[in-house]
């Protein structure tokens, strides 16, 4: 009893609830903003994240149990005071609507934030199905995106999204996105145009007379081929500050089953955490932002489908930012000689360092050919590289410099070298070849010129081979290796040798390396080996960003995690223990990837030679119902959309939602400040898929609005919460202004009764 | 410090005939011509304010006009290869140039130019030393990428070729909304013959490819004659393009947008308010009643000079000018001195005659001088709002809690002043007297209608403010929490304004129970009032320019 009520009084102290405010401020701006470590708050670097050192995002800090347990003892405190303390009347009615609407507003928070579901959704806009010969795909509609059908009879249809025009009007002015294919089926070209909605409207064209365009054909250009454009449903949406590893079993013939989500529990998601720092580059994970370890998350099936359910695999090392590297390490079977060279002037300190590779001809050499490495087979090869030799590019009589980029016009066409690649070793036998790049009028092609004729070859700007060889042959080309000024480094034929060569005109400079030993190349220059390995191999593995060069807008995207499966299952195929990179979104391939996400998955091979991939992404959740994206608008300011954010005023993402019998739901429109609600769900405009030029040859431009990005998210608890914070409005504006009046006027009643009395 | 100066007088000061031939130049016509910015049409001159800003940080080194300084970088480039140009904010970045200059043999009075005034010329940043220092500072992302990058940027800006596709002055000719803009060197190309350009009269068309190209030819010859003249009639010519008033706005707007952005935003105004200052403090501390006469109707003045320069930005831009830190900083202190003005004028006999204005116009001077002495920090610029800001919400969240910091500021004014008072009675022996006479609360002691000493007096306006405030800011928090729910799916975030905003609120509640418990009420208030003010301003500054989230455009 004295316990209770010795209880009772700490709770009726209102000492103890300014404490709990002050411990509540000073969580908060913690957890907020950090900790200061500068004088000058303003520096960036001025504020460091306590709360990502704990690995917690705001949303968990601000849910975590200290934060609970400040703010239940906040509001024990505020219901014990207020009932022991408060006489509830007339006068204190202001403090009374306060405090419980602070109470309310608590007990509001618990259920809101208690089965808050947070996340977002990528609707495709529209999706293609292609049938042919009884064989269909179906793909999202986004240009550049491809289809390859092949029969049973060996006939093939190749079909590729070749223009999408998002704002497309029909005669009468109806909205319908237009989207153009061509293809080649059969070994017939068309193309097609089809307007979403409105089948009747797909106009097919065959090429022209003249081969220079396309004319219109009244019905089909390819009997069977057939297209249609669809909704694209969408039934999940991935939950914010969550984190998964999908898995998935490929059949033999290639065919994928569905993703199956296994939850990454409690995963570390803004620090590093290594348990193999041999893992990472550089080696010893140098770069990692906390020298911690992490207990191993154990990734068990959690779902009825999961392809492997007796396999538990872990998560046993997770990065923040890191980026899959190749590099080469030393050792291995193969021969793959490989040197650390350092070159620099004899009366200055300043040092530069080559990785150089003889067999890699795009890192045999530095300084634009003055620095080589080479392997020799035998002796004599290093006699023949003491000759200086006097290379050179001729077509049709004309000589032409060997720097790769050099554009020049020969004859009637333009001729650009791409690459040279000297004394490659190809079966036992050295060639060189220029690759070189030919446009005459219209036609354009690639010629790798080696320097024995005989090999060389035209290549069409598809990189397929030419049949015959040569597109014209009437084009004399011809190709010389050169070898004039450069240093080389140059080892075998024995496994120890490694000598330094200078070819000059007076028979050249030949020197044994010994690593660590500068060594005078005249010209007040000198080199050293710092390291050499005959052997090596190449190894894949994240690189750690360093901390002063992580950009934290990149989000997680540069995040990844490292899954070990137990031992004995894996068969082979190097991706034992595999790194997975961050996705988004878990999409089913190619088939639904928008253009610039992300799409690597990881390969398993089992013992038992069944095959299967894992994806690391966001956990989950099924939508009531799916939601398909009937259209998308934007809204422009004056002068129309300029690439710029600033010159849109709205996007309008226009929703619908498949019903559970069947067929589809009336329109929602969702743009900014105005969500749509369907069965529980909220659903927000969150980003857009914009126009996006294409960056490769092999690409298409993109007008873009071929998706949109949608926030999901309940809203429990949001009408107490709201109830709350009007009775605290409405509390204080009677405690600060009401109850002075009332007090006032009780006086000088009191006063005036008293001077009655008197 | 006395060399900073002489610098900046050294720059701002016409010494060679390429400044002579600047200083001749006439084109507030040209100024007031409507040119197209990302989604929004502006005066020219306005558009030149905000090219300039960010290749120069808002400082002239000609002293001559944006206009006429962004035009002659676009159209006589030799003029500028010596001159200081390019602004470097960053002073860590500064030293790390000026020592890149050193190495490349820059001349000295360039590196202290540099370190002294920020601004530096453009050859001494593309010296191979320099390019190795920037290369090396852009991969330290924590503290100097972002100042490289606005470098580079503003040497990118400063490209006579980028700047010339600025100028997009001709309205779109065949009248759609959402058709582009061109340029006058469109237009050249074009010539009398381009399609494109068929929906203009023939002669405005014509006169104004031979305009352009006397005024282009002129500028590079270095004859001021000729291009005022041109200028003039191009600035005649333009408008005739398109007239539609849907496209192109009316002239008295463009007028008024460039005479806005001639005179520094109004932002000298804070003047005003100082003139007032110092009348109302004697009023205050000393009961000068003609003292209070006079600083009051200084007050007015200020508060309408003040309501005139906020209306005209609100005309300006045809929004509420409430969408970014500028604006907020000086529309809400605005609120806050125009409340003091209402409550001047509506209670002339409180006891607290002449404290709130004093408040008011603290608060109006602060934050007038920041937006005056820190462009780059507020940037003055009119630009779009974001779509996610296009709701109600944004007048009623954004403007009850910018009116709250304001009132906040004002109560630190006099929390401030009461603590001085308190200092002094101190050092006079005399502070226990001050602790028996504070107390009570602001309404109780406005209905008591009397106050014993400037202690009781400060103490009360204190809690007049800081209860209005109390209410204010939580009803902001509130309203931003229903806006929240429907534009972001959750009404509150633990986005860090978000949290700290609770945290002002939390310190005023602080205040409120601690006012209730200890004996020193008016000494714990004054300092929890600055103290809030100080969370406040911290939300502000270091939450905004430091730490992002969700309302970094706000």
């Amino acid at each position: 009893m004295a316990l209770l009520r010795s209880l009772l009084n700490l709770f009726s102290s209102v000492r103890l609830g300014i404490t709990l405010m002050v411990l509540i401020f000073l969580y908060s701006a913690v957890g907020s903003a950090g900790l200061p470590v500068h004088w000058n708050l303003l520096r960036p670097d001025a504020w460091l994240p306590l709360r990502e050192a704990f690995d917690l995002s705001e949303f968990r800090w601000f849910n975590w149990w200290p934060f609970a347990l400040l703010i239940g003892l906040f509001c024990v405190n505020l219901s014990v005071t207020t009932i022991r303390r408060i006489p509830f009347n007339r006068i204190n009615l202001g403090v009374w609507m306060i405090h419980s609407g602070l109470i309310t507003l608590s007990v509001g928070s618990v259920w809101y934030f208690g089965v808050k579901v947070e996340g977002d959704t990528l609707v495709h806009r529209r999706a293609l199905s292609v049938s042919w010969g009884g064989e269909s795909q179906t793909i999202a509609a986004v240009p550049g995106k491809r289809i390859s059908l092949r029969t049973a009879d060996g006939r093939k249809a190749d079909v590729r999204v070749a223009a999408i025009e998002p704002e497309a009007t029909l005669e009468d002015g109806t909205r319908s996105v237009k989207v153009s294919l061509v293809a080649r089926v059969d070994g017939k070209d068309m193309l097609r145009e089809m307007q979403a909605g409105f089948p009747e409207a797909t106009q097919d064209f065959i090429p022209s007379a003249d081969t220079t365009g396309w004319s219109p054909i009244d019905g089909v250009a390819v009997d069977g081929f057939e297209t249609t454009l669809e909704f694209a449903p969408e039934p999940y949406f991935y939950l914010m500050e969550s984190r998964a590893v999908y898995l998935r079993e490929v059949q033999a013939d290639g065919t994928r089953g569905p993703w199956v989500e296994r939850p990454i529990r409690n995963l570390p998601m803004f620090t590093d955490r290594l348990n193999e720092r041999s893992r990472v580059w550089p080696e010893g994970g140098a770069n990692a932002s906390a020298q911690k370890k992490m207990s191993a998350i154990g990734l068990s099936a959690v779902h009825d489908n999961d392809p492997l359910p007796d396999i538990r695999m872990q998560v046993t090392d997770t990065l923040r930012y890191a980026l899959p590297e190749v590099r080469r390490t030393d050792g291995g079977p193969a021969v793959d000689p490989t040197a650390t060279v350092e070159l620099s002037r004899t009366d200055d300190s300043d040092v530069r360092s080559f990785d150089l590779r003889a067999l890699d001809p795009a890192a045999r050499s530095a300084l634009d050919g003055a620095l080589e490495m080479r392997w020799v087979l035998d002796e004599s090869e290093i006699d023949s590289m003491l000759q200086v030799r006097s290379g050179g590019l001729v077509v049709d009589g004309v000589s032409y410099p060997l720097t790769p980029g050099t554009q020049a016009p020969f004859g009637s066409g333009t001729l650009t070298l791409q690459s040279v690649s000297d004394d490659l070793v190809v079966g036992g036998e050295r060639i060189s070849v220029a690759v070189v790049g030919l446009q005459q009028g219209e036609d354009e092609w690639v010629r790798w010129i080696f320097d024995d004729p005989t090999l060389t070859r035209d290549l069409d700007a598809q990189g397929q081979p030419i049949e015959g060889g040569l597109r014209q042959a009437d084009i004399v080309t011809e190709y010389r290796p050169g070898s004039e000024s450069s240093v080389r480094l140059v080892a075998g034929p024995g496994e120890e040798d490694l000598r330094l060569l200078i070819p000059g005109e007076d028979g050249g400079l030949v020197q044994d390396v010994r690593s660590g030993s500068w060594v005078d190349l005249g010209a007040g220059l000198q080199l050293r080996v710092v390291r050499y390995a005959l052997r090596s191999q190449a190894e894949r593995r994240p690189l750690v960003i360093p901390q002063d060069q992580r950009d934290r807008d990149v989000g997680f995207l540069a995040s990844t995690v490292r899954v070990t499966c137990p031992e004995g299952v894996i068969r082979r195929r190097g991706l034992k223990d595999p790194w997975l990179l961050y996705h988004l979104y878990a999409f089913d391939g190619e088939v639904d990837l928008p253009r610039r996400y992300r799409f690597e998955p990881s390969e398993l091979v089992m013992n038992d030679g069944r095959r299967f991939e894992l994806l690391y992404s966001r956990r989950r959740m099924k939508m009531p119902a799916s939601v398909v994206l009937d259209d998308f608008e934007v809204r422009s300011r004056i002068g129309g959309f300029t690439g710029e954010t600033s010159s849109i005023r709205d996007w309008t993402s226009q929703l619908r939602f498949v019903k559970a019998g069947g067929g589809i739901s009336d329109p929602y429109r969702v743009h900014m400040n105005n969500p749509a609600e369907h069965q529980g769900l909220w659903y927000f405009q969150s980003q857009w898929d914009p126009p996006d030029p294409a960056r490769r040859e092999d690409e298409v431009d993109s007008l873009g609005l071929n998706h949109t990005v949608l926030g999901v998210a309940n809203r429990k608890g949001v009408y107490v919460q709201l109830l709350g914070t009007i009775l605290t409005v409405i509390g204080l504006v009677y405690a600060f202004y009401v109850k002075p009046v009332i007090k006032r006027r009780r006086l000088e009643a009191a006063k005036a009764a008293a001077g009655g009395q008197a | 410090m006395i060399r900073s100066i002489l610098l900046l007088l050294a720059l701002a000061w016409p010494v060679s005939a390429n400044d002579l031939f600047l200083s001749q130049l006439q084109l507030d016509q040209l100024g007031t011509v409507a040119a197209f910015d990302q989604g929004r049409v502006k005066s020219l001159d306005s558009l030149a304010a905000s090219v300039m800003k960010r290749i120069t940080g808002a400082r002239k080194p000609t002293g001559t006009t944006n206009l006429t300084e962004m035009l002659d970088l676009a159209l006589r480039p030799e003029a500028w290869t010596n001159r200081p140009t390019i602004y470097v904010k960053n002073k860590l970045v500064r030293a790390e140039l000026a020592a890149a200059m050193a190495k490349a043999g820059g001349p000295q009075e360039d590196q202290d130019s540099l370190t002294e005034t920020g601004l530096v010329a453009r050859r001494h940043l593309e010296t191979p030393e320099a390019t190795a220092t920037l290369d090396r500072l852009s991969r330290d992302l924590m503290r100097t990428a972002r100042p490289v990058e606005e470098i580079r940027g503003a040497l990118s800006w400063a490209r006579p070729k980028v700047l010339r596709s600025l100028f997009t002055v001709v309205a779109p000719p065949d009248g759609g909304f959402e058709s582009r803009w061109f340029t006058l060197d469109e237009l050249n190309m074009g010539g009398m013959t381009a399609p494109i350009f068929s929906g203009i009269d023939s002669e405005v068309r014509r006169k104004s490819i031979g305009h352009w190209q006397a005024l282009t030819d002129a500028w590079a010859a270095g004859d001021a004659n000729t291009v005022n003249g041109s200028a003039a009639a191009l600035a005649a010519l333009l408008p005739q393009v398109n007239p539609d008033p849907e496209i192109y706005p009316s002239s008295a707007r463009l007028s008024w947008e460039s005479w806005y952005f001639r005179n520094g935003n109004l932002t000298l105004f804070w003047l005003a308010y100082g003139f007032a200052l110092a009348p109302l403090l004697m009023a205050v501390v000393f009961q000068w009643r003609g003292a209070m006469k006079v600083g009051l109707a200084m007050f007015l003045v200020a508060v309408l000079l003040h309501t005139f320069s906020v209306g005209l930005r609100w005309w300006v831009s045809g929004r509420w000018p409430n969408s970014n830190m500028f604006e907020a900083v000086t529309t809400a202190a605005w609120f806050g001195a125009f409340f003091a003005l209402a409550f001047e004028m509506f209670l002339p006999r409180s006891p607290v005659r002449g404290i709130v204005a004093l408040g008011g116009a603290g608060t109006g001077m602060v934050a007038l001088m920041c937006a005056h002495f820190m462009p780059l920090s507020l940037d003055p610029t009119i630009s779009n709002m974001m779509p996610v800001l296009h709701d109600v919400w944004l007048y009623i969240h954004t403007n009850v809690i910018i009116f709250s910091y304001a009132l906040i500021f004002m109560a630190s004014v006099t929390a401030g002043i009461y603590l001085l008072w308190r200092g002094s009675l101190r050092l006079r022996g005399q502070s226990q007297g001050a602790i028996l006479h504070a107390g009570g609360g602001g309404t109780s002691m406005m209905l008591a209608g009397r106050a014993r000493s400037l202690g009781e007096v400060m103490d009360g306006a204190t809690m007049i403010l800081v209860e209005l405030s109390f209410i204010l800011l939580w009803a902001g928090i509130v309203m931003g929490a229903i806006w929240a729910d429907h534009s972001w799916g959750r009404p509150w975030g633990w986005d860090p304004k978000e949290v700290f905003a609770l945290n002002t609120f939390l310190v005023f509640a602080v205040l409120v129970h601690v006012r209730w418990r200890v004996r020193d009420k008016g000494l714990w208030t004054a300092l929890l009032a600055v103290t809030g003010c100080a969370v406040m301003l911290f939300n502000w500054v270091v939450i905004n320019f430091t730490i992002a989230g969700l309302h970094s455009y706000a």
